[in-house]
């Protein structure tokens, strides 16, 4: 086996244990615990809105509970100015 | 596995070194792209799922030019009677405007018994009974109300333009932040004075079903009840989080289709055929004896290389990129121009299916794109394939 070869595939196997153990610190400290997950159910049927609070904007906070013409309530022209309306839109009026 | 071919292969790697390095660099560069995406929308839908079960069955809305208005809370006692409806409650809640910050804050109204004996505020008080002048906020709410010097109350600006002091009683634990940073919850009747609602007046009527089952029942009854209602079920809310994101404009899909587009680019240059001088290799292995499966063998060995090794390099780098550094860049696009700044900390979320997609999506795509060419090379003969 050449030096090179050794070199490649330590390298390889280097690589797939960093992922491991990565995966395996992430699912360690990064996952939600009981607690917090409680926490958060407590918290969600003391309010009883859904969605999550990365969107200010009142047509994309709640947008389970909001249409497509709820923009018009801030902004009679329909214009989506906030940047998170690229990614999160508000419902289809389909229901 | 032949290590003299896998040799073999890493020197005819080295011999095209910077092309397969460019190769090497789109392909980790997707991997990372497309899983970072994928590691995002994963977990803020499993985020938004854990709380699912925790709302209400049914929600009542009403419509007034096609625009969300505020409902008569004696429809409530209307729906309580349909059977098997479990409880049926109007309930006040808005966005609050503060100019000051440019931005909104949710407010909603609780019965005063309602906020006793919970276990997500942050201050170790015993008794979290609200009364008409005090309320909990959310991190974010308390960070943008010290920024204007608001540390012990709010003076909220009601309707007629007076104004309404609440004093700021609790905080929620930090662990909900995802969920409560622009809340505020308050009295019911201090909020609609803030509003400028009837005593009647509410927002929406949040309904409950005893039998799960029937909620779909209990939903069409409400809708056949009142056609000029809008009414939610939990089921519609599900849908909503399952489309998070607008997958058919947006900014992810524009990731996705480049990403795939370089992609197929670099697997439509290995495709439509190989350089004079891999073909000449490819003709002297064969006029040396070798036999049409080690040339594969080779081939097959360099790309496995190169994808696997891309492969694995892209997860690294986006398990990292989105949960050890929180996505930097990416994240601005989720929060938005708001002031009030959530913390973009996500739940890890170890999803299988997403690591298979990537795989197929990138390794054996590339590995047939490279056995291909060299096959369709290989079974020729040596002195037509060196002429």
């Amino acid at each position: 086996m050449s030096k090179m070869l050794r070199f490649v595939l330590l390298g390889f196997f280097s690589l797939a244990i960093l992922l491991v153990g990565e995966f395996f610190y992430l699912s360690s400290f990064f996952s939600l615990d009981k607690q917090s997950l409680e926490q958060k159910r407590s918290f969600v049927s003391y309010v009883g809105l859904p969605d999550l609070a990365m969107a200010a904007t009142p047509y994309l906070r709640h947008r389970s509970l909001s249409g497509v013409f709820d923009v018009y309530s801030i902004d009679g022209a329909l214009r989506e100015y906030e940047k998170e309306s690229y990614l999160l839109s508000p419902l289809k009026e389909s229901r | 596995m032949n290590l003299q071919l896998l040799e073999y292969s890493l020197k005819s790697f080295r011999r095209a070194l910077f092309k397969n390095l460019f190769v090497f660099v789109i392909l980790t560069l997707m991997t990372w792209l497309l899983a970072s995406m994928f590691f995002i929308t994963n977990s803020m839908k499993y985020e938004l799922s854990l709380t699912l079960d925790a709302l209400p069955d049914i929600v009542v809305q009403k419509k007034r030019a096609g625009i969300h208005s505020t409902i008569d809370e004696n429809i409530s006692l209307e729906i309580l009677e349909i059977p098997g409806v479990k409880s049926a409650k109007g309930r006040v809640w808005g966005y609050y405007y503060f100019q000051r910050a440019e931005l909104y804050f949710t407010i909603m109204g609780v019965d005063e018994f309602e906020s006793q004996s919970r276990d997500i505020f942050v201050d170790v008080l015993e008794n979290h009974a609200l009364d008409a002048s005090s309320m909990i906020i959310g991190e974010g709410v308390a960070k943008t109300f010290k920024k204007s010097y608001y540390k012990e109350y709010f003076n909220f600006l009601k309707e007629d333009g007076s104004t309404k002091k609440m004093f700021i009683k609790g905080r929620f634990k930090s662990k909900t932040r995802l969920e409560s940073n622009d809340v505020i919850v308050m009295d019911k009747t201090a909020l609609r004075e803030i509003f400028g609602f009837d005593a009647n007046e509410a927002t929406d009527i949040a309904v409950n079903v005893t039998n799960k089952i029937e909620v779909p029942m209990v939903a069409l009854k409400i809708t056949q009840n009142y056609p000029n209602y809008t009414v939610i079920a939990k089921d519609d809310m599900r849908v909503s989080y399952e489309n998070i994101f607008n997958y058919k404009s947006g900014l992810f899909l524009g990731l996705f289709v480049v990403s795939i587009f370089t992609f197929l680019i670099i697997v439509y240059d290995r495709l439509t055929g190989m350089s004079s001088a891999q073909k000449r290799e490819i003709g002297i292995l064969k006029a040396l004896g070798w036999r049409v499966e080690d040339i594969i063998k080779v081939k097959l060995y360099e790309s496995l290389f190169v994808s696997i090794f891309a492969y694995m390099l892209g997860l690294f780098l986006a398990l990292a990129f989105v949960y050890i550094f929180n996505a930097p860049f990416i994240r601005e696009i989720f929060l938005g121009y708001t002031q009030m700044k959530n913390a973009f900390e996500l739940a890890f979320v170890f999803d299988f299916k997403t690591l298979s997609l990537l795989f197929f999506l990138s390794v054996p795509i590339y590995v047939l794109a490279t056995i291909v060419p060299s096959w369709r090379v290989a079974t020729l003969d040596a002195d037509e394939v060196m002429r």
